[in-house]
C-alpha cells in the first residue's frame, strides 16, 4: 500500500504541484471515480492513518473536487465527477500517476522481449466502473510466467486486477490473418499503449 | 494423485484440443501437484470458496522459495482458467497454453524432488 505514495514521489510533476498526502488522495479517487472510499480504506491504501487524511479531505470536499456522504458514523468520499475541473484533474493524474504510466514502468525492464503492449476493453474506452479489471495485451517473447511477478506489483499499486493476454508475434500475426474475431474487435477498439505505439503494433502485424 | 497429474499433463499436450481446454487441463495438473505437496506435509485444503488460491499460496510455505515464482504465475493462470471454465471461450492463446504445460511439468518435477528429499518414504 505504501507503494502508492512511493510512486507518487517519483512523479516530479505531481510533487511540484501537490503535497504528498493530497497526491495520494487524488490519485486514488480520480483513478476510480465511481468508487465511494471509506476513510480507513483510503488511509490503508495510502499507508497512512485516517486522522492524517482528515484535513486534506475536508479541503477537497470544500473545494468541490470530492463529495462525501455519511452512513451512520461512517464517512465515505468519492471524486465529484460533475466538477468543471474533474476531467482535467483526472487527465493530469492519468498522465503522471495513472494506469498507463504504472504499467509502462512495470513493463520497461522486459525491454525488447515485448514488442507491443496496450490496455484495451472498458478501461481503454474510459467506460470502466469502479471495480473494472484492467485488460492488457502483450505481444512479444515475454510469457505470463515472466510477467506475473511484475503484474502482482502493478495490482498492488493500482488496487485492481490486471489481466494479461500474451501472444508470441507469430501467433498474433497468424490470428490476425485468419480474421480471429476477438483480436479483430480488440484492434478496432480504443487502445492505450504502454509499450510502443500504433506503428510498432502495425509492424508486428505486417512483418 | 500422481496418476491424475500424469493424465492431465498428457491430455494438456493433445494438439487437437482447444488452447482453452489444454490450458485448463495443465492448470489442473499444477493445482493437484500443489495439493500433493500439501498432503505430503500433512495438510489438506478444504473445498471452500477460494480453495485454489489457498492451495497455490500454501505451496510457498510447504516448498519454500523455489515455489514463489510458480505461485505468482499459477495465480495469474487461476483467474484465466476461471474465465475459461465459467465465462468465455477463446480466452487462452496458443502461447499461453504451451507455456503452462511447460511450467506445470516443471512445477511437478520440483514437487517430486521435494518429496524425495523431505518424505523419502513417499517418493515415486
Amino acid at each position: 500500500m505504501r507503494n502508492n505514495i512511493r510512486n507518487m514521489r517519483n512523479s516530479s510533476v505531481l510533487t511540484a504541484l501537490f503535497p504528498q498526502v493530497r497526491q495520494g488522495v487524488l490519485a486514488a479517487t480520480l483513478g476510480q471515480p465511481d468508487k465511494w472510499w471509506y476513510l480507513s480504506e483510503l488511509a490503508g491504501r495510502l499507508g497512512t492513518s485516517p486522522s492524517s487524511l482528515q484535513r486534506e479531505l475536508s479541503s477537497l470536499v470544500a473545494s468541490g473536487i470530492l463529495v462525501h456522504r455519511r452512513e451512520g458514523t461512517r464517512a465515505y468520499f468519492k471524486a465529484e465527477t460533475q466538477s468543471p475541473v474533474f476531467r482535467d484533474l483526472q487527465q493530469l493524474f492519468e498522465k503522471t500517476a495513472g494506469l498507463a504510466p504504472i504499467l509502462e514502468q512495470i513493463l520497461k525492464p522486459f525491454g525488447s522481449k515485448i514488442q507491443s503492449a496496450f490496455i484495451y476493453g472498458s478501461v481503454a474506452r474510459s467506460r470502466e466502473h469502479a471495480m473494472s479489471d484492467v485488460d492488457v495485451m502483450v505481444i512479444g517473447r515475454a510469457g505470463l510466467a515472466d510477467l506475473s511477478p511484475a503484474l502482482r506489483k502493478a495490482e498492488t499499486r493500482l488496487g485492481r486486477e490486471v489481466n494479461v493476454t500474451a501472444y508470441f508475434p507469430e501467433e498474433f500475426r497468424e490470428k490476425i490473418k485468419s480474421g480471429d474475431h476477438f483480436l479483430t474487435a480488440v484492434l478496432r477498439g480504443r487502445k492505450q499503449f504502454v509499450k510502443g505505439g500504433q506503428s510498432d503494433l502495425d509492424e508486428v502485424v505486417v512483418k | 494423485m500422481r496418476a491424475l497429474i500424469a493424465r492431465d499433463l498428457a491430455d494438456a499436450g493433445i494438439a487437437s484440443l482447444s488452447a482453452d481446454r489444454r490450458f485448463a487441463t495443465a492448470y489442473n495438473a499444477a493445482l493437484q501437484a500443489a495439493n500433493m505437496a500439501i498432503a505430503c506435509a500433512g495438510y489438506r485444503i478444504m473445498s471452500k470458496v477460494g480453495h485454489h488460491r489457498v492451495s497455490l499460496e500454501s505451496t510457498k510455505l510447504v516448498l519454500g522459495k523455489p515455489a514463489h515464482k510458480y505461485a505468482d504465475y499459477f495465480e495469474t493462470c487461476r483467474r484465466k482458467r476461471n474465465t475459461i471454465d465459467y465465462t468465455f471461450s477463446n480466452v487462452a492463446t496458443e502461447t499461453e497454453a504451451r507455456e503452462i504445460l511447460i511450467k506445470a511439468s516443471q512445477f511437478y518435477s520440483e514437487v517430486e524432488d521435494w518429496v524425495t528429499k523431505n518424505h523419502p518414504s513417499l517418493k515415486m
